[in-house]
Protein backbone atom coordinates (compact mmCIF):
# COMPACT_ATOMS: atom_id res chain seq x y z
CA UNK A 1 0.00 0.00 0.00
CA UNK A 2 1.64 3.41 -1.02
CA UNK A 3 0.18 6.94 -0.42
CA UNK A 4 0.64 9.01 -3.52
CA UNK A 5 -1.40 11.66 -2.58
CA UNK A 6 -2.31 12.42 1.16
CA UNK A 7 -4.90 14.93 0.32
CA UNK A 8 -5.93 14.59 -2.99
CA UNK A 9 -8.85 16.74 -2.65
CA UNK A 10 -11.47 17.43 0.62
CA UNK A 11 -15.00 16.40 0.60
CA UNK A 12 -18.27 18.44 1.60
CA UNK A 13 -20.26 16.31 4.93
CA UNK A 14 -22.72 16.30 1.24
CA UNK A 15 -20.81 14.90 -0.84
CA UNK A 16 -19.92 12.07 1.47
CA UNK A 17 -23.19 11.63 2.47
CA UNK A 18 -24.33 11.14 -1.18
CA UNK A 19 -21.49 8.26 -1.46
CA UNK A 20 -22.80 6.46 1.71
CA UNK A 21 -26.48 6.72 0.24
CA UNK A 22 -25.62 5.03 -3.13
CA UNK A 23 -24.19 2.66 -0.90
CA UNK A 24 -26.70 2.22 1.49
CA UNK A 25 -29.01 1.41 -1.65
CA UNK A 26 -27.03 -0.25 -4.08
CA UNK A 27 -26.62 -3.04 -1.24
CA UNK A 28 -30.24 -3.31 -0.47
CA UNK A 29 -31.08 -4.21 -4.20
CA UNK A 30 -28.36 -7.03 -4.81
CA UNK A 31 -29.37 -8.08 -1.58
CA UNK A 32 -26.26 -8.30 -0.45
CA UNK A 33 -24.56 -10.23 2.88
CA UNK A 34 -21.03 -10.69 2.11
CA UNK A 35 -19.39 -10.94 6.17
CA UNK A 36 -16.40 -10.15 4.43
CA UNK A 37 -17.71 -6.77 4.18
CA UNK A 38 -18.61 -5.90 7.92
CA UNK A 39 -16.43 -3.34 8.01
CA UNK A 40 -18.20 -1.72 5.42
CA UNK A 41 -21.53 -1.79 6.70
CA UNK A 42 -20.77 -1.16 10.11
CA UNK A 43 -18.72 2.04 8.84
CA UNK A 44 -21.59 2.90 6.24
CA UNK A 45 -24.19 2.25 8.66
CA UNK A 46 -23.01 4.81 11.32
CA UNK A 47 -21.48 7.56 9.65
CA UNK A 48 -24.83 7.56 7.16
CA UNK A 49 -26.96 7.92 10.49
CA UNK A 50 -24.43 10.66 12.05
CA UNK A 51 -24.38 12.88 8.81
CA UNK A 52 -27.98 12.66 8.10
CA UNK A 53 -29.58 13.03 11.77
CA UNK A 54 -26.62 15.81 12.92
CA UNK A 55 -25.55 17.59 10.34
CA UNK A 56 -27.35 19.29 7.80
CA UNK A 57 -26.01 17.21 4.64
CA UNK A 58 -29.00 15.23 3.76
CA UNK A 59 -30.78 18.28 2.48
CA UNK A 60 -27.89 20.46 0.65
CA UNK A 61 -27.34 19.86 -3.32
CA UNK A 62 -24.31 20.16 -4.87
CA UNK A 63 -25.75 22.88 -6.78
CA UNK A 64 -26.98 24.93 -3.88
CA UNK A 65 -23.11 24.72 -2.51
CA UNK A 66 -21.64 25.90 -5.80
CA UNK A 67 -24.07 28.64 -5.79
CA UNK A 68 -23.24 29.87 -2.26
CA UNK A 69 -19.21 29.27 -2.63
CA UNK A 70 -20.05 31.56 -5.32
CA UNK A 71 -21.49 33.68 -3.45
CA UNK A 72 -19.43 34.10 -0.44
CA UNK A 73 -16.29 34.77 -2.75
CA UNK A 74 -16.87 38.38 -1.55
CA UNK A 75 -15.73 37.73 1.98
CA UNK A 76 -12.63 36.34 1.27
CA UNK A 77 -12.43 33.49 3.50
CA UNK A 78 -9.89 30.81 3.34
CA UNK A 79 -10.99 27.06 1.50
CA UNK A 80 -11.50 26.13 5.04
CA UNK A 81 -13.73 28.43 6.09
CA UNK A 82 -15.80 28.19 3.06
CA UNK A 83 -15.89 24.12 3.73
CA UNK A 84 -16.79 25.15 7.52
CA UNK A 85 -19.77 27.03 6.96
CA UNK A 86 -20.91 24.60 4.46
CA UNK A 87 -20.90 21.59 6.59
CA UNK A 88 -22.17 23.54 9.38
CA UNK A 89 -24.60 26.02 8.29
CA UNK A 90 -24.24 28.77 11.29
CA UNK A 91 -27.54 30.27 12.35
CA UNK A 92 -26.14 33.05 14.38
CA UNK A 93 -23.30 35.54 14.85
CA UNK A 94 -21.49 33.73 17.34
CA UNK A 95 -21.37 30.61 15.14
CA UNK A 96 -19.79 32.80 12.23
CA UNK A 97 -17.39 33.90 14.64
CA UNK A 98 -16.00 30.76 15.87
CA UNK A 99 -15.35 29.36 11.78
CA UNK A 100 -13.65 32.86 10.68
CA UNK A 101 -10.32 33.20 12.16
CA UNK A 102 -9.82 36.96 13.37
CA UNK A 103 -14.18 37.43 12.82
CA UNK A 104 -14.21 41.00 14.04
CA UNK A 105 -11.16 42.34 12.17
CA UNK A 106 -12.10 40.93 8.78
CA UNK A 107 -16.46 41.18 8.67
CA UNK A 108 -18.46 43.63 9.65
CA UNK A 109 -21.67 43.06 12.20
CA UNK A 110 -23.02 43.71 8.44
CA UNK A 111 -21.61 41.25 6.98
CA UNK A 112 -22.00 38.56 9.33
CA UNK A 113 -25.44 38.83 8.69
CA UNK A 114 -25.03 38.36 4.81
CA UNK A 115 -23.13 35.74 5.36
CA UNK A 116 -25.76 33.93 7.51
CA UNK A 117 -28.40 35.64 5.21
CA UNK A 118 -26.92 33.60 2.32
CA UNK A 119 -26.66 30.10 4.66
CA UNK A 120 -30.53 30.47 4.95
CA UNK A 121 -31.20 31.06 1.79
CA UNK A 122 -28.91 28.13 -0.02
CA UNK A 123 -29.09 25.77 3.05
CA UNK A 124 -32.69 26.34 4.49
CA UNK A 125 -33.25 25.37 8.49
CA UNK A 126 -35.21 21.92 8.14
CA UNK A 127 -34.57 21.97 11.60
CA UNK A 128 -33.46 18.42 12.68
CA UNK A 129 -29.70 19.21 12.42
CA UNK A 130 -27.45 22.09 14.16
CA UNK B 1 -13.63 16.83 7.95
CA UNK B 2 -13.50 13.76 4.95
CA UNK B 3 -10.91 13.93 2.52
CA UNK B 4 -9.76 11.99 -0.42
CA UNK B 5 -6.51 10.17 -0.47
CA UNK B 6 -4.96 8.94 -3.29
CA UNK B 7 -3.50 5.34 -2.52
CA UNK B 8 -2.16 2.33 -4.78
CA UNK B 9 -2.26 -1.04 -3.77
CA UNK B 10 -2.04 -4.33 -5.36
CA UNK B 11 -5.05 -6.21 -5.54
CA UNK B 12 -4.92 -10.01 -5.89
CA UNK B 13 -8.66 -11.07 -7.57
CA UNK B 14 -9.65 -15.12 -6.70
CA UNK B 15 -10.78 -16.88 -10.14
CA UNK B 16 -14.54 -16.56 -8.96
CA UNK B 17 -14.08 -13.07 -8.90
CA UNK B 18 -12.82 -13.02 -12.97
CA UNK B 19 -16.08 -12.93 -14.72
CA UNK B 20 -17.43 -9.94 -12.02
CA UNK B 21 -18.46 -7.44 -14.37
CA UNK B 22 -16.72 -4.23 -15.00
CA UNK B 23 -14.45 -2.77 -12.22
CA UNK B 24 -16.87 -4.50 -9.58
CA UNK B 25 -14.31 -7.01 -7.90
CA UNK B 26 -11.54 -4.43 -7.41
CA UNK B 27 -13.96 -2.55 -5.83
CA UNK B 28 -15.31 -4.72 -3.20
CA UNK B 29 -11.27 -6.04 -2.96
CA UNK B 30 -10.41 -2.50 -1.94
CA UNK B 31 -13.88 -2.32 0.38
CA UNK B 32 -13.22 -4.95 2.53
CA UNK B 33 -8.92 -4.10 3.13
CA UNK B 34 -9.62 -0.77 4.47
CA UNK B 35 -12.98 0.64 5.23
CA UNK B 36 -13.26 1.41 8.76
CA UNK B 37 -9.52 0.61 9.93
CA UNK B 38 -6.69 3.44 10.21
CA UNK B 39 -4.00 4.26 8.33
CA UNK B 40 -1.13 5.80 10.17
CA UNK B 41 -0.54 9.38 9.26
CA UNK B 42 -3.56 9.44 7.07
CA UNK B 43 -6.77 8.80 9.00
CA UNK B 44 -10.23 7.06 9.34
CA UNK B 45 -10.34 4.96 5.83
CA UNK B 46 -14.36 5.24 5.17
CA UNK B 47 -15.29 3.88 1.52
CA UNK B 48 -14.06 3.81 -2.17
CA UNK B 49 -14.89 7.13 -4.16
CA UNK B 50 -13.44 6.17 -7.61
CA UNK B 51 -10.76 3.61 -9.51
CA UNK B 52 -8.12 5.73 -11.47
CA UNK B 53 -6.00 2.59 -13.04
CA UNK B 54 -5.94 -0.73 -13.02
CA UNK B 55 -2.79 -1.62 -14.49
CA UNK B 56 -1.82 -5.35 -16.26
CA UNK B 57 -2.48 -8.09 -14.39
CA UNK B 58 -0.40 -10.81 -13.63
CA UNK B 59 -0.67 -14.58 -12.78
CA UNK B 60 2.12 -16.33 -10.55
CA UNK B 61 3.33 -19.77 -10.79
CA UNK B 62 1.24 -21.75 -7.65
CA UNK B 63 -0.96 -18.98 -7.25
CA UNK B 64 -4.57 -19.06 -9.29
CA UNK B 65 -4.87 -15.57 -8.07
CA UNK B 66 -4.26 -12.66 -10.69
CA UNK B 67 -2.48 -9.58 -9.64
CA UNK B 68 -2.93 -6.28 -10.91
CA UNK B 69 -1.67 -3.00 -9.12
CA UNK B 70 -4.59 -0.42 -8.94
CA UNK B 71 -4.27 3.38 -8.45
CA UNK B 72 -7.55 4.73 -6.51
CA UNK B 73 -8.79 7.63 -4.24
CA UNK B 74 -10.31 6.77 -0.94
CA UNK B 75 -12.55 8.72 1.21
CA UNK B 76 -10.77 9.27 4.62
CA UNK B 77 -12.14 11.20 7.80
CA UNK B 78 -9.53 13.73 9.06
CA UNK B 79 -10.35 16.57 10.34
CA UNK B 80 -7.67 19.50 9.84
CA UNK B 81 -6.59 21.45 12.81
CA UNK B 82 -8.57 24.01 14.02
CA UNK B 83 -11.56 22.47 12.68
CA UNK B 84 -15.00 22.96 14.57
CA UNK B 85 -17.45 19.98 14.54
CA UNK B 86 -20.36 18.89 16.32
CA UNK B 87 -20.18 15.74 18.69
CA UNK B 88 -21.99 14.30 21.45
CA UNK B 89 -20.73 13.18 25.06
CA UNK B 90 -20.25 9.78 25.31
CA UNK B 91 -19.23 10.25 28.61
CA UNK B 92 -17.33 12.14 31.31
CA UNK B 93 -15.01 11.25 33.63
CA UNK B 94 -11.40 12.32 35.24
CA UNK B 95 -9.90 12.49 31.94
CA UNK B 96 -12.24 14.88 30.55
CA UNK B 97 -15.17 14.60 27.96
CA UNK B 98 -15.23 11.97 25.84
CA UNK B 99 -17.12 13.08 22.31
CA UNK B 100 -18.53 10.65 20.08
CA UNK B 101 -19.09 11.27 15.98
CA UNK B 102 -21.05 8.33 15.77
CA UNK B 103 -18.56 6.19 13.37
CA UNK B 104 -15.33 7.90 14.80
CA UNK B 105 -15.26 7.62 19.11
CA UNK B 106 -11.83 8.41 20.00
CA UNK B 107 -12.20 12.48 21.20
CA UNK B 108 -11.23 13.59 24.13
CA UNK B 109 -11.65 16.96 25.74
CA UNK B 110 -9.36 17.27 28.24
CA UNK B 111 -9.96 19.40 31.56
CA UNK B 112 -7.67 22.36 30.79
CA UNK B 113 -9.88 22.75 27.64
CA UNK B 114 -13.00 22.90 29.09
CA UNK B 115 -14.43 26.45 29.38
CA UNK B 116 -13.02 28.15 32.24
CA UNK B 117 -13.69 27.67 35.59
CA UNK B 118 -15.18 23.81 34.86
CA UNK B 119 -15.56 21.13 37.86
CA UNK B 120 -16.12 17.44 37.89
CA UNK B 121 -19.02 16.16 39.39
CA UNK B 122 -20.34 12.70 40.09
CA UNK B 123 -22.81 13.45 42.90
CA UNK B 124 -26.08 13.17 40.98
CA UNK B 125 -25.18 9.41 39.73
CA UNK B 126 -24.18 10.57 35.98
CA UNK B 127 -20.63 11.59 36.38
CA UNK B 128 -20.67 15.59 34.34
CA UNK B 129 -18.45 18.15 33.88
CA UNK B 130 -19.99 21.62 34.79
CA UNK B 131 -19.05 24.82 33.66
CA UNK B 132 -19.70 27.98 36.31
CA UNK B 133 -20.82 30.51 34.24
CA UNK B 134 -20.37 33.90 36.07
CA UNK B 135 -22.59 36.35 34.42
CA UNK B 136 -22.05 39.12 37.15
CA UNK B 137 -25.27 38.48 38.51
CA UNK B 138 -26.17 38.54 42.63
CA UNK B 139 -27.23 35.27 42.09
CA UNK B 140 -23.86 33.92 41.60
CA UNK B 141 -22.34 31.81 38.76
CA UNK B 142 -24.56 29.41 36.35
CA UNK B 143 -24.07 25.97 36.87
CA UNK B 144 -23.83 24.47 32.97
CA UNK B 145 -23.58 20.73 33.29
CA UNK B 146 -21.55 18.90 30.12
CA UNK B 147 -23.26 15.40 30.24
CA UNK B 148 -23.81 12.26 28.33
CA UNK B 149 -25.86 12.54 25.39
CA UNK B 150 -25.63 16.19 25.03
CA UNK B 151 -25.01 17.67 21.69
CA UNK B 152 -21.76 19.82 21.70
CA UNK B 153 -19.59 22.38 19.41
CA UNK B 154 -15.70 21.97 19.92
CA UNK B 155 -12.57 22.79 17.53
CA UNK B 156 -9.94 20.07 16.99
CA UNK B 157 -6.64 20.97 18.83
CA UNK B 158 -4.19 17.88 18.08
CA UNK B 159 -4.46 14.43 16.24
CA UNK B 160 -2.03 11.55 17.78
CA UNK B 161 -1.29 8.70 15.98
CA UNK B 162 -0.16 5.60 17.61
CA UNK B 163 1.53 2.90 15.97
CA UNK B 164 -0.15 -0.17 17.03
CA UNK B 165 1.44 -3.73 16.84
CA UNK B 166 -1.16 -6.46 14.89
CA UNK B 167 -3.70 -8.30 17.17
CA UNK B 168 -2.71 -6.32 20.19
CA UNK B 169 -1.27 -9.21 21.46
CA UNK B 170 1.81 -8.97 24.08
CA UNK B 171 4.40 -11.80 24.40
CA UNK B 172 3.54 -15.72 23.74
CA UNK B 173 2.41 -17.43 26.97
CA UNK B 174 4.78 -20.52 28.42
CA UNK B 175 3.06 -23.55 29.05
CA UNK B 176 2.68 -23.66 33.20
CA UNK B 177 2.86 -19.68 33.21
CA UNK B 178 0.00 -17.80 34.72
CA UNK B 179 -2.17 -16.41 32.11
CA UNK B 180 -0.61 -13.52 30.70
CA UNK B 181 -2.07 -10.03 32.52
CA UNK B 182 -4.58 -8.05 30.75
CA UNK B 183 -3.10 -5.42 28.31
CA UNK B 184 -2.19 -2.50 30.03
CA UNK B 185 -3.66 1.01 29.07
CA UNK B 186 -1.08 2.27 26.98
CA UNK B 187 -1.69 -1.06 24.28
CA UNK B 188 -5.00 -0.20 24.19
CA UNK B 189 -5.02 3.48 23.13
CA UNK B 190 -6.33 3.73 20.14
CA UNK B 191 -4.14 4.47 16.42
CA UNK B 192 -5.84 7.39 15.79
CA UNK B 193 -7.19 9.98 18.37
CA UNK B 194 -8.35 13.87 18.39
CA UNK B 195 -8.05 16.20 20.85
CA UNK B 196 -10.65 18.94 21.20
CA UNK B 197 -11.28 22.23 23.19
CA UNK B 198 -14.45 23.94 24.19
CA UNK B 199 -12.54 26.73 25.17
CA UNK B 200 -14.00 29.66 23.19
CA UNK B 201 -17.54 31.69 23.08
CA UNK B 202 -19.70 29.64 20.84
CA UNK B 203 -17.95 26.25 22.11
CA UNK B 204 -19.38 23.76 24.67
CA UNK B 205 -23.21 22.64 24.47
CA UNK B 206 -25.45 24.19 21.65
CA UNK B 207 -27.94 25.11 24.01
CA UNK B 208 -26.04 27.23 25.75
CA UNK B 209 -25.41 29.10 22.53
CA UNK B 210 -28.62 29.17 20.87
CA UNK B 211 -30.97 31.52 20.98
CA UNK B 212 -33.69 30.48 22.28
Amino acid sequence: MQVVNECNQVLTNAEVYELLDGIRKSKRAVGQRNSALKNLATLTHTAHKFLAEQTPAPTQTSSAITAFLTDIRQFNLSRQEALQLVNLCPRSPVEVHVIVDDCDQRLTDEQVQMLLDLVAKWFPDSSNST
Amino acid sequence: MFLLCELKDIVALAPEKFGSPGLEAYEQALNEKLSNLVLHKVGLCCALWDILQVDEAHVFPGDARSHSQVRFRYVVFRPSLEEVLVGTVRKCDTDGVHVSLGFFDDILIPPDQLQHPSRFENSRGEPAWVWAYDTGADTGPHQLPMERGDRLRFRVVEELWRDVLPGGKQQPQQLGQQPAAPLDEAARLPPYSLLGSVNEPGLGLLDWWSDA
